[in-house]
């Protein structure tokens, strides 16, 4: 059976470019609505599990290509519509929403930091001791944390943070052409042991969309 | 153990150190939630955090699950 999967949305603008193809070499086509507009194509659905990490690929690529060019609302790989008057009619019901987002979120990028606690390994340590310096080890991450937000303040459009039992997750929104600032300044900031640090980006700014375009009203679709 | 956040070689990838692992994180765990139960059923998992093997497995059994949702779906 075949379905459309939407990619993300963006704002019309002209000299655009798109991607040769969609998932699996499939045509990509579009659908426009005033200034907004949303990439889609038609899958197989449901997916292979085999080739999902070469759809996740495929998707990130197409995503990456649109975000290159500006402000992307990315939808999630395994969303799909039905057919393509069903993702018409979602985008004629929340283009305001999505329009007023990518506006927002327009020049702007989300860079990431990563912090998780990775012990070394114990050579003649207990259950207990582990438990302890991951405790410690958190504690660490909340410290690390707040100097991680006061260093990028200057640099700051938005800032979130996610905690996880293994540590946090940091989300920051700079203007793009910052990016090797945020890592320069994030780097210079030594990582408490035992934790580790990841940085990534830049990523479309998923995390800074509103709830509206988040997870938008579905009613009525199945 | 294999660190979750090493850099996977994807072919025809031009940004060599992006894991497959964050991409993974992010086209499945972030952006617009637009149908269902797969997605928000994931959504509640710090992929991230999880290795790749895990995060592998939970896809495919929703996907199982899927197929057969589906399946019952075509049946009169």
């Amino acid at each position: 059976m075949t379905k459309v999967l939407a990619y993300c949305a963006f704002l019309n603008r002209a000299g655009i470019s798109l991607p040769e193809h969609g998932l699996g070499g499939a045509a990509l086509d579009e659908i426009a609505q005033n200034e907004l507009r949303v990439l889609w194509s038609e899958v197989e659905w449901p997916f292979d599990s085999s080739a999902l990490q070469r759809h996740a690929v495929e998707f990130h690529q197409v995503v990456n290509h649109m975000f290159a060019q500006g402000a992307v609302a990315p939808f999630r790989l395994l969303s799909v519509f039905d057919d393509k008057q069903v993702l018409a009619d979602f985008v004629s019901a929340h283009q305001h929403n999505f329009v007023e987002d990518l506006n927002r979120l327009q020049n702007l990028v989300q860079m990431e930091c990563v912090l998780y606690f990775k012990p070394q390994t114990p050579v003649n340590s207990s259950g207990t001791d582990y438990l302890q310096r991951k405790a410690d080890a958190l504690r660490g991450a909340e410290t690390h944390v707040a100097d991680i937000r006061a260093a990028l303040s200057a640099l700051s459009h938005g800032l979130r943070t996610r905690e996880s039992k293994n540590g946090s997750r940091i989300f920051l929104l700079v203007e793009r052409g910052n990016e090797l600032k945020f890592h320069s300044i994030v780097r210079n900031l030594p990582v408490p042991e035992p934790l580790s640090r990841r940085l990534s980006g830049p990523w479309p700014p998923a995390e800074f969309l509103s709830e509206s375009v988040r997870a938008p009203n579905m009613a009525g679709q199945k | 153990m294999q660190n979750d956040f090493e850099p996977v070689a994807l072919a025809g990838a031009s940004d060599q150190d992006i894991s497959l692992l964050d991409i993974l994180d992010h086209v499945l765990n972030a952006g617009v939630v637009v149908h269902g139960s797969l997605v928000i059923s994931l959504a509640g998992v710090d992929l991230i955090y999880v290795g790749l093997n895990v995060v592998l497995t939970s896809v495919e059994t929703a996907l199982r699950t899927m197929h057969a949702e589906e399946n019952k779906r075509e049946l009169p």
